[in-house]
């Protein structure tokens, strides 16, 4: 069957124009970091890096909280993975009809839930078990409020696995750690690097968890951020845009990274449906 | 014969060990949590105070009398009821444009997750700028067209409303796109192909054959982004903070801002609480609705 040269060329316009609206933001902050503004129909200033240096000397904060934000969130990312794993695949192979109708929903219910509902008296709770402004608190809760997610996410990619597989090895006489790491793992490990990408983002960008968990220092990078904007009356755009591309940096480049697993990312996965 | 969740089974020792952790963890941060704040909304409890004790719903009855808590549901749900619409059918003609394989659209697909990896803190201070007359896009729009000075749409009474709403629609919308879009690549080629011989306008294989398979993808979509409509903090915090007067003011914010900055504790945990049971009232409608599509 052909398609008419103008429907294929209109919807190539067509997905240009989105996307490139979509994106334009993103490239107006880019410029803006290396010093260029569009003006009229020409530009104004001239290329430079210092905007880049200028956030480091306007915060000192940001390069700290840089690689604390980093460290707490692939830290929870990691427990949420080691977590999620085994109980996604426990949830995957009991083919029970409630699993579907009733756990699922619940478990997207609260991957959804606001944060200032439970982040309140999370941040009482944390304080009295001490808990509250230290590190292993934070990792904790974020692996914590991470988990619902990775589980929906996770099962879905493990309910295609055969059941098979698991009996096959256990004749053999493997242990459950040595069939989830060796056998269960390899087959669905594109699933669980696309969903580790996606929880290290939601992590990274995380801000009023962690402004309800600790106090003024450390601090994670978006409680930096708001900082740096509240509070430095003076903050010029090329600066805050500089911050904003740092900020959205190791996001960036863990997504690029992962494209090929992303890019067969899947929320629900056929075999839910009937 | 299926292995079922017994004692008797031999697999009993790893089904247990396999779920505590996740459980451990889920109702250590999340359910007990909330549960705790939902039971504190009928106290006076405060985290400053010594003594509780049980008030009723006098909490609720405060809470219900503030002005303001109207107008912080009524934008919660207003922002919710305009973005979400034109999120989706945004994501809905990007998936129709990328459903045809080409080179690059691996590459696309992924670039629609960009607007989102910005944190919706920093998108409310990269939109701050935007907004701004000097130095943002509208502002560079305006001069193109040798127009005046024009201020940001945040501080109009009339505007910043759905000046938050676009900043949403950016954020979201590609998002929903990126996880419609399996949905759409996976109804098979020749369910379209007979429909097409049927002889149908082109629009109605998506009405009649793609949309209704992607029923339960749609509804969990619409669900995640109800969830963060509805509890919108970081980016109107930035943004407007509320204002001007209360006209951006939300949920999430207005209880934020009296447990917190007010220091009014058992009320900020009400709204909060009124906030989730919103979403949880979403939550019910993904239920019911699923429930005949599950096997």
């Amino acid at each position: 069957m052909r398609v008419a040269w103008w429907k294929s060329a209109g919807r190539r316009v067509a997905l240009g124009l989105m996307v490139g609206v979509c994106l334009l933001p993103l490239l107006w902050t880019l410029l803006a970091a290396f010093g260029l503004q569009p003006e009229g129909k020409g530009w104004q200033g001239e290329f430079t890096l210092e905007h880049f240096g200028n956030v480091g000397t306007f915060d000192p904060a940001f390069t700290g909280g840089f690689s604390y934000t980093l460290f707490v969130s692939l830290l929870g990312t990691f427990v949420t993975l080691v977590c999620a794993l085994p109980a996604a695949y426990r949830l995957a192979q009991l083919h029970r009809r409630w699993i579907n109708v009733v756990i699922m929903p619940f478990l997207l219910v609260l991957a959804v839930i606001p944060v200032i509902g439970y982040g309140l008296p999370l941040s009482d709770l944390a304080r009295r078990i001490g808990l509250y402004g230290n590190f292993v608190g934070l990792v904790l809760a974020y692996a914590g409020v991470q988990l619902p997610l990775a589980l929906w996410v996770l099962r879905g990619y493990l309910i295609g696995l055969p059941p098979s597989l698991e009996e096959a090895a256990r004749l053999e006489g493997a242990s459950w750690t040595t069939i989830l790491w060796r056998i269960v793992f390899p087959l669905v490990s594109g699933g669980v690097v696309a969903t580790g990408v996606l929880v290290f983002v939601l992590n990274w960008n995380l801000f009023l968890l962690p402004s309800l968990l600790t106090e003024r220092s450390p601090q994670v990078l978006p409680m930096v951020m708001r900082d740096f904007f509240a509070f430095e009356r003076e903050l010029e755009w090329p600066t805050a845009a500089a911050a904003l591309l740092a900020l959205l940096a190791p996001a960036f480049i863990l997504v690029l990274a992962g494209q090929r697993t992303l890019d067969k990312f899947t929320l629900v996965p056929l075999e839910i449906l009937t | 014969m299926r292995k079922t969740f017994s004692l008797q089974s031999p697999y009993f020792g790893f089904s247990w060990l396999a779920v505590v952790p996740a459980i451990g963890l889920m109702g250590f941060f999340l359910v007990i949590p909330a549960g705790l704040g939902l039971l504190s909304t009928f106290t006076n409890y405060s985290p400053q105070q010594a003594n509780w004790k049980v008030v009723g719903l006098t909490n609720y009855q405060k809470v219900l009398e503030e002005r303001t808590l109207g107008s912080a549901f009524t934008n919660g749900l207003l922002l919710t009821a305009l973005t979400i619409p034109v999120e989706i059918t945004l994501a809905v003609l990007v998936c129709a444009l990328l459903r045809k394989p080409f080179r690059g659209r691996s590459f696309i697909r992924v670039l629609l997750l960009l607007p989102w990896l910005v944190s919706p803190m920093a998108a409310g201070v990269m939109w701050h700028f935007l907004y701004n007359g000097q130095v943002g896009i509208s502002g560079w729009l305006v001069g193109l067209l040798n127009s005046d000075y024009l201020a940001s749409p945040l501080s109009n009474l009339g505007w910043a409303l759905p000046a938050l709403g676009l900043t949403e629609v950016w954020r979201s919308a590609p998002l929903a796109a990126f996880l419609l879009l399996p949905g759409v690549l996976a109804v098979p080629q020749d369910q379209l192909d007979y429909a097409l011989l049927e002889g149908g306008a082109s629009w109605a294989k998506w009405t009649s054959i793609i949309l209704p398979q992607m029923r339960v993808l749609i509804l969990t979509v619409l669900l995640l982004l109800v969830g963060e409509t509805l509890g919108e903090f970081d980016s109107i915090l930035i943004l407007t903070g509320g204002g001007p007067g209360t006209r951006t003011m939300t949920p999430a914010l207005y209880s934020y801002n009296l447990a917190v900055t007010a220091q009014n504790w058992p009320q900020g945990v009400t709204v909060a609480w009124l906030l989730e049971g919103l979403v949880l009232v979403a939550g019910m409608l993904y239920f019911i609705l699923i429930r005949s599509e599950v096997r």
